[in-house]
C-alpha cells in the first residue's frame, strides 16, 4: 500500500500574546491509501492543527508535508487551491454548508471550478455522492430545512463529489447527537469500503473508537503510543 | 453556477441588499437627471450660438480683427475683392458647408427723433436669418429662448429690406407702440469706417430676444445692407458658415484654416463656441461643468460608499463561508469575482429601475412646465429634463465602473485575510 | 476776532468765485458766446494715425443756439449738427427725422461735436480760480471748470485765461476721474465788431491727444460776422424742411 500523506518532522507553533505556543512539535506519519484513521486527543492536543495541515488549510513552520508524494512547501497559493479542489475533501464540525444553495448546489460548488467537466456528467457526480450519502430526495431542500445529520451528509457528499484520495474531518460528529453521529460515521466507513477513499479524521468521542481501522493518538503536539 | 450563486446572495440579506441597490439607483438618477439637464442647456446654446445668433459653426475674419477692428476698421474689414477671394476658397468646400452669411456689426444710437438710444448692432441677412430659423434643431432645443415672432420676422424681413429687429426691452425704452410695424422709421446713427458721423432711417416690425440679460436693453438686428449704407462701405467684417449635418466642425476648422493659407488670405477661424466670439457659452458650460463635476463626486463618493459599507458587511458576515469555498479549492479571486459579480448584479437592477425612474422623472418634470430665470438669462425658461439614451448609457457604464471600483478596493483589502482564520471565523 | 476771520474766509471765496466767473463770460465772447446773431466759416483739420483728413463747415449761431452746416467734402455736404441749447441734432436730407446726438461724441478726430459751435461755458461750468500763472510774460488766471449738467462735452475744464485780454489760450480736458486726455490751445487774430466795438475772435483751437500728441484735430476759424438770424433758423421742427 502507497501512502496518501507523509508528515515529515513537522512544527507548528503560534503566538499567543508574548509567547509563543508550540502546537505541533517534531510530529511524523504517514497514512496509507484506503486507511480510515482516526486523530484522538483532548481538547488542544494539536488535532485540529494536524489536519489543517495536512489539509493545507495551514502552513507548517518546519518539516515536510506530502500529499501523494507532493511536498506542500512547494506549491503557491493557486496550485494549493487545486490540490484541495483535485485530491482533498472537507468534512468541517459544523458542515460549512451555504445558507443559500439548496442541497444539489451545495454538494455542486466544488465542480464548478473544474474546467473540461460537462454539465451532465457533474450533475451525475452530484447526483451519485447524493445518492451515496443516502439523500437523493432531499437534492431541492435548503440547509435550514435540514436536521444536522442530514447537513453532515450533505456535508459528506460535497467532500466526496470531487472523487477525492483524501478526506480530512475534523470533528465530524461533535454537532450531532449520538445516534446520528454513529450514523455518520457508519456512512464514512461504507463510502472507505465502497470508494477506497482515504479518511482523516480528528474525534474526542471515545465511543466511535471501536470502529475504527486506525487510532493515532496525539498529546501535546506530537504522537503518543 | 456564478452567476446563480451571485444572484442568490442578493437575498440573503434583503434589507441590505436593497439600500445598497437604493443607494446605486438614487446615484443613477440624479447622475442622469443632472446630465439631461446639462445636455439641454448645452443643446440650446449650440443651437442659439450657430442659429439663432447668427455666426455659424465656424466664422472667418481678418487675421486680429477681433482686436483691431474698432480701431482700424478700413484695415480689418474684407474689402469686396478680398470677401470674394474668401468666397473662393469657401467654394472648394462646399460639399461640406450648407450656407454662408457676412456679417458687419458695430455700435450706434437708435433714435426716435426725441429719444436716442446707444446700441449695439448685429447684421442679418434676410436669406441667411431665413434658414437660420428654419432649421429644425431651433424648434427642438431653442424654443425657449426665441420670441415665436421671431419666426414670422422672416416674411417680414423678405418684404422689407428696411425692417430692423427690436427687442421688448428697447421698444419699452424707445415708447415704440405695438404692432411695431405702425411706427414711424426710425433713425440709427453710427460712424462710418472713415470715423463720420452718419445715419440711416430703418423701419420697425420685427422683434427678437437675445436670452440674454445684459444684452436685451442693447443688441437690434440690421439688415447687412443697412450697416453697410450706415458705415459707408461694400465690405464686411466676418464671414458664418453653417456647416452640413454630420460634418465634423473641428476637422473643417483646419481645412479651411489650410485652404485660406494656402490662397494667401491671412485670416482666423473661430469655432461658434470660442471663448473670443463667444465668452457666454464657455462661461455657462464652464460653470455647469464644474457643477456637475461637483455633484458627480458628490453622488459618486456617496454610491462607492455604500457599496464598499454594505460589501464589507457582506464579507463580514460571510467570512466562514468564504473560507468553506477557499478549502474546497475556489481561488482568492474567483470568491473576489463572486463577490463583484454580486454587486454588479445589484448595480444592473438598480440601473435598469433608474432608467425606468429617470425617464418617468423626466417626464413628469417637464409635464409640470417648471419656468424659472438663470442668472444672466433674460425671461423665463423652462426647467427641461431631456432624457437621453446616450447620458444614460454613459451614466450607467460610470456606475457600473464605480461600483466594480469600490468592490474590487474592498476584495482587495480583504484577499489578505489567512485561511485558517476565514474557517474557524465565528461570526457566520 | 473768530468772526471776522470766518467772514473774510467767506468774502474771498465768493470774490473768487465772481472772478471767476468774470473771466469765463469775458472768453466765451472770444469764443462766439455772444448774444447777438453770429457766422463764420470753420475747418477741421484732423491727423491721426497717420492720416490726414480735412471738413469744413459754416457755423451760425445766435444766443445759445447753433446751427453747422457741413460744407466740405462733398459726400459730406447737407448734414447738419443743431444745438438747442445743451440738446444737440444731427441731420442729413436723406434722413425722415433728426437724431439726438450728444455734444460729447467724437466729430472728428479729437474734436468733439461739442467744440464746433460757440462756446457757453459761463452757463454750464461752475468755475474757481485755481492760481495764476506767467505764460510768454503775460499773467494768466488758471480757472478749474466743472461741468454743471451730464450732457456738456466735458466733465471737467482747466482753462487759462489771461488778465489782460480775457482770453483763453490754453485748456486741459480732464476726464470725471481728474485724468488729462486732451489738451487745447487757443489763438485770436480774428475781429469781430459787435455793437460797434471790435472785440477778438477765436482764429484757432488745437486740440492733441494727450497720451498721443501726434493725434490732433486744428479748428480754423475764418470770416467770423455779426449776422441777424432769424429764430426759425434753429428750430428742430425747420431742419427736416
Amino acid at each position: 500500500m502507497d501512502n496518501v500523506v507523509e508528515i515529515n518532522n513537522v512544527f507548528k507553533s503560534y503566538q499567543l500574546g508574548s509567547t509563543e505556543v508550540y502546537a505541533i512539535r517534531g510530529l511524523s506519519l504517514n497514512i496509507r491509501r484506503g486507511e480510515f484513521t482516526a486523530l484522538i486527543g483532548a481538547s488542544g492536543s494539536g488535532k485540529t492543527t494536524l489536519l489543517n495541515l495536512v489539509g493545507s488549510l495551514d502552513v507548517a513552520d518546519k518539516g515536510e508535508i506530502l500529499i501523494e508524494n507532493v511536498s506542500l512547501k512547494n506549491l503557491n497559493e493557486n496550485q494549493k487551491s487545486f490540490l484541495r479542489n483535485e485530491k482533498i475533501g472537507f468534512i468541517f464540525q459544523s458542515f460549512n454548508l451555504v445558507p443559500v444553495l439548496n442541497v444539489f448546489e451545495n454538494v455542486e460548488v466544488p465542480l464548478t471550478i473544474r474546467k473540461g467537466l460537462k454539465d451532465s456528467e457533474r450533475k451525475a457526480r452530484v447526483l451519485a455522492a447524493l445518492k451515496d450519502v443516502g439523500l437523493e430526495d432531499f437534492a431541492q431542500h435548503r440547509p435550514d430545512q435540514l436536521s444536522g445529520g442530514q447537513r453532515q451528509r450533505v456535508a459528506i457528499a460535497r467532500a466526496l463529489v470531487t472523487e477525492p484520495v483524501l478526506i480530512l474531518a475534523d470533528e465530524p460528529t461533535a454537532n450531532l447527537d449520538s445516534n446520528t453521529a454513529h450514523h455518520i460515521i457508519d456512512l464514512m466507513l461504507e463510502l472507505n469500503r465502497k470508494r477506497n477513499t482515504t479518511f482523516f479524521f480528528c474525534t474526542h468521542d471515545e465511543k466511535l473508537m471501536s470502529r475504527v481501522q486506525r487510532i493515532i493518538k496525539i498529546k501535546d503536539g506530537v504522537l503518543v503510543d | 453556477m456564478f452567476l446563480k450563486f451571485a444572484y442568490l446572495n442578493l437575498f440573503r440579506n434583503k434589507r441590505r441588499t436593497l439600500s445598497t441597490g437604493l443607494a446605486i439607483c438614487i446615484g443613477f438618477v440624479g447622475l442622469n437627471l443632472l446630465g439631461a439637464y446639462i445636455f439641454r442647456v448645452k443643446k440650446a446654446l449650440d443651437t442659439t450660438s450657430v442659429y439663432s445668433a447668427l455666426n455659424g459653426h465656424v466664422k472667418v475674419y481678418k487675421k486680429d480683427s477681433l482686436d483691431q477692428f474698432s480701431l482700424q476698421p478700413q484695415k480689418f474689414i474684407f474689402h469686396p475683392d478680398e470677401a470674394g477671394k474668401v468666397e473662393k476658397v469657401l467654394e472648394t468646400l462646399k460639399e461640406h458647408i450648407d450656407y454662408v452669411g457676412k456679417n458687419l456689426n458695430g455700435t450706434g444710437l437708435l433714435s426716435n427723433g426725441t429719444v436716442s438710444h446707444p446700441v449695439m448692432f448685429s447684421s442679418f441677412e434676410p436669406e441667411v436669418y431665413a434658414r437660420s430659423m428654419s432649421q429644425p434643431e431651433i424648434n427642438l432645443w431653442a424654443k425657449d429662448w426665441v420670441l415665436p415672432s421671431q419666426f414670422e420676422s422672416v416674411k417680414v424681413f423678405e418684404k422689407n429690406n428696411e425692417v430692423v429687429s427690436i427687442t421688448p426691452k428697447i421698444a419699452d425704452i424707445m415708447s415704440v407702440r405695438y404692432p411695431l410695424a405702425q411706427n414711424e422709421s426710425l433713425q440709427l446713427a453710427g460712424r462710418t469706417l472713415d470715423g463720420d458721423l452718419n445715419a440711416v432711417n430703418v423701419d420697425l416690425g420685427a422683434e427678437h430676444t437675445t436670452g440674454m440679460q445684459f444684452l436685451e436693453d442693447t443688441l437690434i438686428l440690421v439688415p447687412f445692407k443697412k450697416v453697410q449704407e450706415l458705415f459707408g462701405t461694400e465690405g464686411n467684417e466676418s464671414f458664418s458658415i453653417y456647416l452640413n449635418k454630420n460634418v465634423d466642425i473641428k476637422t473643417f476648422k483646419n481645412l479651411l484654416d489650410r485652404r485660406l493659407f494656402d490662397a494667401g488670405i491671412e485670416a482666423d477661424t473661430y469655432l461658434y463656441y470660442d471663448e473670443k466670439i463667444n465668452s457666454v457659452y464657455l462661461g455657462t458650460m464652464g460653470f455647469l461643468y464644474v457643477m456637475g463635476a461637483f455633484f458627480v463626486f458628490l453622488i459618486g463618493t456617496a454610491v462607492s460608499l455604500t457599496i464598499v459599507n454594505s460589501l464589507t458587511m457582506g464579507i463580514i458576515e460571510r467570512t466562514r463561508e468564504i473560507g468553506t469555498l477557499l478549502a474546497v479549492g475556489f481561488q482568492r479571486r474567483q470568491v473576489s469575482r463572486l463577490f463583484i459579480i454580486e454587486n454588479l448584479l445589484v448595480g444592473l437592477a438598480s440601473i435598469a429601475v433608474g432608467i425606468v425612474l429617470s425617464y418617468l422623472i423626466a417626464g413628469f418634470v417637464n409635464n409640470l412646465n417648471i419656468r424659472f430665470m438663470p442668472p444672466g438669462v433674460s425671461g423665463k425658461i423652462q426647467f427641461r429634463l431631456v432624457w437621453n439614451v446616450v447620458i444614460a448609457a454613459s451614466v450607467g457604464i460610470f456606475v457600473l465602473i464605480l461600483t466594480f471600483g469600490a468592490s474590487l478596493v474592498v476584495m482587495k483589502t480583504k484577499e489578505k485575510a489567512k485561511l485558517i482564520d476565514l474557517i474557524n471565523d465565528a461570526g457566520a | 476776532m473768530k468772526h471776522l476771520f470766518l467772514l473774510l474766509v467767506l468774502f474771498s471765496a465768493a470774490a473768487n468765485a465772481d472772478l471767476a466767473t468774470e473771466l469765463l463770460e469775458a472768453s466765451d465772447q472770444g469764443r462766439g458766446g455772444i448774444k447777438d446773431g453770429i457766422e463764420w466759416s470753420g475747418k477741421v483739420q484732423t491727423f491721426e494715425n497717420g492720416n490726414e483728413t480735412n471738413r469744413e463747415f459754416l457755423i451760425k449761431a445766435k444766443d445759445h443756439d447753433a446751427l453747422v452746416e457741413a460744407v466740405a467734402p462733398a459726400k459730406n455736404k447737407g448734414e447738419i449738427f443743431l444745438f438747442n441749447d445743451r440738446q444737440m441734432w444731427f441731420f442729413k436730407p436723406s434722413l425722415k427725422k433728426p437724431v439726438s446726438i450728444s455734444a460729447r461724441q467724437k466729430l472728428s478726430g479729437q474734436a468733439a461735436n461739442g467744440d464746433i459751435a460757440s462756446t457757453h461755458y459761463a452757463r454750464d461750468y461752475a468755475a474757481t480760480v485755481e492760481k495764476t500763472e506767467v505764460i510768454d510774460g503775460v499773467k494768466h488766471h488758471v480757472l478749474f471748470l466743472k461741468a454743471k449738467a451730464t450732457n456738456l462735452t466735458y466733465d471737467q475744464i482747466r482753462y487759462w485765461v489771461s488778465e489782460k485780454s480775457k482770453l483763453a489760450t490754453k485748456a486741459e480736458f480732464l476726464t470725471l476721474q481728474g485724468v488729462t486726455f486732451k489738451r487745447g490751445f487757443l489763438e485770436y487774430e480774428n475781429k469781430l465788431s459787435v455793437n460797434g466795438k471790435v472785440i477778438p475772435f477765436i482764429s484757432k483751437l488745437t486740440i492733441v491727444d494727450a497720451k498721443y500728441e501726434n493725434n490732433k484735430s486744428i479748428l480754423t476759424y475764418s470770416n467770423p460776422k455779426v449776422v441777424n438770424h432769424p429764430v426759425s433758423l434753429f428750430n428742430y421742427n425747420n431742419m427736416t424742411r
